[in-house]
């Protein structure tokens, strides 16, 4: 008897073990979905992409979802699949886009490629309601496996954390990611790399960190857009409400910044400064930068931010941890606008050059793999830098304008 | 070394001229390099520490170390060729001074031992240079970068010309060579930027934007200055193919002047802080004015031999 229980109690141990780490980069073979995730790039509210690949084509490939508790699922809605460009590595997305969800509504799903089917993850909607939440933000996934399985890792475990409690302040929605996922864009064994990784960001209950991508100049090529379900030649700027109050403008620094995209920006940001308490930009390459010389987006898009008071703008590249102090009129201005970055989801870690006039006190920079949690209520926006082993290196607010 | 006989006096002061038309270059491009990496307030690391401390997980102080050692001679290089043509056209104008008829070639004529160790160091002071340039060069087209695969091609007038004032340094009569040397790379650098406008490459779009809206010039749209660089760029590859097959007088001339304008478009575009940016890219027009000097002679030469 004693043998009996002993070997039930290790196979329960095993199944939960498994049930576990089938969330946890699932390997890719066949038809069998893998790579999982959900990508916020149009209303999120009410609209999310749902991606997965596939290491053969296969035949019929969908993803069937419902609210999360009902039995049954609501739809099935089918793929837009298609071979990724990357010569001889053979791998299959498949993207699902899901309109008229519920705000603020878990939906569970699960994808299904010709007879093979992903576990049932769930996602979460964005509220159309005024409430305090967090995200994260960071950049420069690239070059050290090791190093960007133990970031994604902590991030899951940040996100689980962040339900546990009934503060809703906590609640981390999405992952805004500044771009240079891996380190060269046409090199599909490297995204193939990334893509798993990615999977550890799903929290242990199957929850579904949404990612809101920015390209990096390593991302070049066509593979980028097939990742996140961009369509082909897609100019990859774009601005999404994360909450009714809180809105996120994504640039593309690896294009014109000067033409076309200005245009736009200030089209965006004339419109939402006033209909948003928190207006925030991220791109890749830095206009005030830690370690390298500054982009174009100095002189393309930093009197913009200035303009229309941007309240926080998140850059990468640098791979370092660096925050501004606020700068208008390329001078510390209590008025003006923060910088933060620069990238440190894995990639190693450089020593910034504190001798920038814009990174001395108050403002600060360090090396070191991290991210930020960016949390909004309605008086101020708090930020926190937290390292890799979990620990908080700095901790800054912006008031509301 | 001494000038060989039968060099007319036309043919050595166009040799003295290409000659120190590429220390110039020279000169400016290792100023650019000194200040894009060493001294200016937006100074950084270049893509050999990204190579060494992200690619081969060398240690951060190791690759930064190497990386300033590589600037800083590249630098100090430069001021040594500057010197050795403050140096010849001293000697050059004493040498008038004395009023001989005798044509000469400062640059060859090495009586003193310390003329000639002064030669050796500048001629070490351009392998450095060019060892280096070509470093930077190999180091960028293998990081992932787009267009990187074409840094080589890209950058060749930049590690050509040192090597080529080498072989003018210490040849007595490389005309031919260092002609089809210079027209090489500046064949090469043209073609690739020819390339990099046909594909409305962000970075240039911005330059002229950026540019027209610095100075108040004409109201430049997006589609306007992607529409401008179709033509740049086909403009960029037919004369870099007529250097190389026909050596046209007025394609070089006309690759003088643009490679100073695209050069100057850093800054006009970017700002005062840009100038590392305008001057690493002297070779863009350096070379072709060596090109223009050097065929000078040639095509009188032909005049004569025709007559």
């Amino acid at each position: 008897m004693t043998i009996i229980r002993l070997t039930n109690v290790y196979l329960i141990l095993t199944i939960l073990f498994c049930s576990v780490t089938a969330f946890a980069d699932a390997p890719i073979e066949g038809t069998k979905p893998a790579h999982c995730r959900v990508i916020w790039t149009s209303d999120p509210a009410t609209t999310a992409t749902i991606s997965w690949s596939t290491a053969k084509i296969g035949s019929t490939h969908s993803a069937q979802y419902r609210v999360k508790g009902e039995k049954t699922f609501e739809g099935v809605r089918v793929a837009e699949s298609g071979r990724f460009t990357g010569g001889e590595v053979e791998l299959y997305y498949h993207h699902v886009r899901l309109t008229d969800l519920k705000p603020s509504t878990a939906y569970e799903v699960q994808m299904q490629s010709d007879k093979e089917e992903s576990p049932v993850y769930y996602f979460e909607t964005a509220p159309i309601t005024d409430r305090p939440f967090s995200m994260l933000h960071g950049g420069d996934s690239r070059s050290d496996s090791k190093a960007r399985r133990s970031v994604n890792a902590m991030m899951a475990r940040l996100v689980d954390k962040s339900f546990e409690n009934d503060d809703e302040a906590d609640d981390i929605l999405a992952l805004a990611h500044g771009g240079d996922y891996i380190v060269s864009g046409p090199n599909l064994s490297q995204w193939t790399q990334w893509l798993s990784d990615h999977e550890l960001t799903t929290s242990k209950d199957g929850r579904l960190l949404p990612i809101i991508p920015a390209r990096g100049n390593h991302d070049r090529g066509k593979p980028f857009n097939q990742v996140f379900g961009f369509p082909e030649n897609d100019l990859n700027y774009f601005a999404i409400n994360i909450s009714p109050q809180v809105r996120l403008v994504t640039l593309n620094s690896e294009t014109s910044t000067a033409g076309d995209q200005k245009k736009w920006l200030i089209k965006e940001l004339n419109s939402s400064r006033s209909k948003n308490r928190w207006l925030l930009a991220q791109y890749h390459r830095p206009a005030y930068p830690a370690v390298k010389g500054p982009g174009s987006a100095l002189q393309s898009w930093v009197p913009q931010f200035e303009k229309y008071n941007v309240d926080l703008v998140c850059e990468s590249d640098g791979h370092t941890i660096k925050r501004t102090v606020p700068i208008r009129n390329n001078k510390h201005d209590e008025t003006g606008v923060v910088y933060i970055g620069e990238g440190g989801l894995g990639v190693p870690q450089r020593t910034p050059k504190t001798d920038r006039w814009f990174l001395k006190s108050p403002g600060m920079a360090d090396k070191g793999n991290h991210v930020f949690l960016l949390t909004f209520t309605p008086d101020k926006l708090v930020g926190k830098c937290i390292l890799e082993n979990g620990t908080v290196r700095d901790k800054f607010t912006r008031p509301v304008r | 070394m001494s000038t060989t006989p039968t060099e007319t006096s036309d043919e050595i002061l166009s040799h003295w001229n290409a000659i120190q038309c590429l220390r110039i270059v020279i000169f400016l491009q290792c100023l650019g390099v000194g200040g894009r990496y060493l001294i200016s307030s937006n100074e950084s690391e270049s893509d050999v520490y990204g190579f060494l401390f992200f690619d081969r997980d060398w240690p951060e102080t190791i690759a930064q170390q190497i990386d300033d050692w590589g600037m800083t001679a590249c630098f100090l290089a430069g001021w040594v060729i500057i010197a050795g043509a403050l140096i010849d056209w001293i000697r050059l104008r004493n040498h008038r001074a004395r009023k001989t008829s005798e044509p000469v070639n400062p640059s060859l004529r090495l009586h003193s031992p310390l003329f000639k160790t002064w030669r050796i160091i500048e001629c070490t002071a351009c392998c450095v240079v060019a060892a280096w340039i070509l470093l930077l060069a190999s180091a960028h087209m293998v990081r992932g970068d787009i267009y990187a695969e074409l840094s080589l091609g890209e950058q060749a007038v930049r590690f050509i010309s040192p090597l080529v004032l080498l072989l003018m340094l210490t040849k007595p009569n490389p005309r031919r060579i260092a002609l089809g040397f210079l027209a090489i790379a500046s064949f090469s650098t043209f073609a690739v930027h020819g390339y990099k406008a046909l594909n409305c490459y962000g970075p240039f779009t911005d330059l002229i934007l950026l540019t027209s809206e610095r100075f108040a010039l004409l109201k430049i749209d997006q589609s306007t200055a992607e529409y401008s660089l179709y033509i740049i760029g086909g403009i960029d590859i037919v004369v870099a193919f007529l250097l190389l097959s026909i050596r046209w007088r007025s394609v070089a001339m006309y690759m003088v002047f643009w490679g100073m304008i695209t050069a100057s478009s850093r800054m006009t575009a970017l700002g005062w802080s840009a100038w590392p940016e305008t001057l690493i890219r002297a070779a863009n027009w350096g070379a072709p004015l060596a090109v223009l000097l050097l065929m000078k002679v040639q095509t009188k030469n032909s005049d004569n031999e025709n007559k």
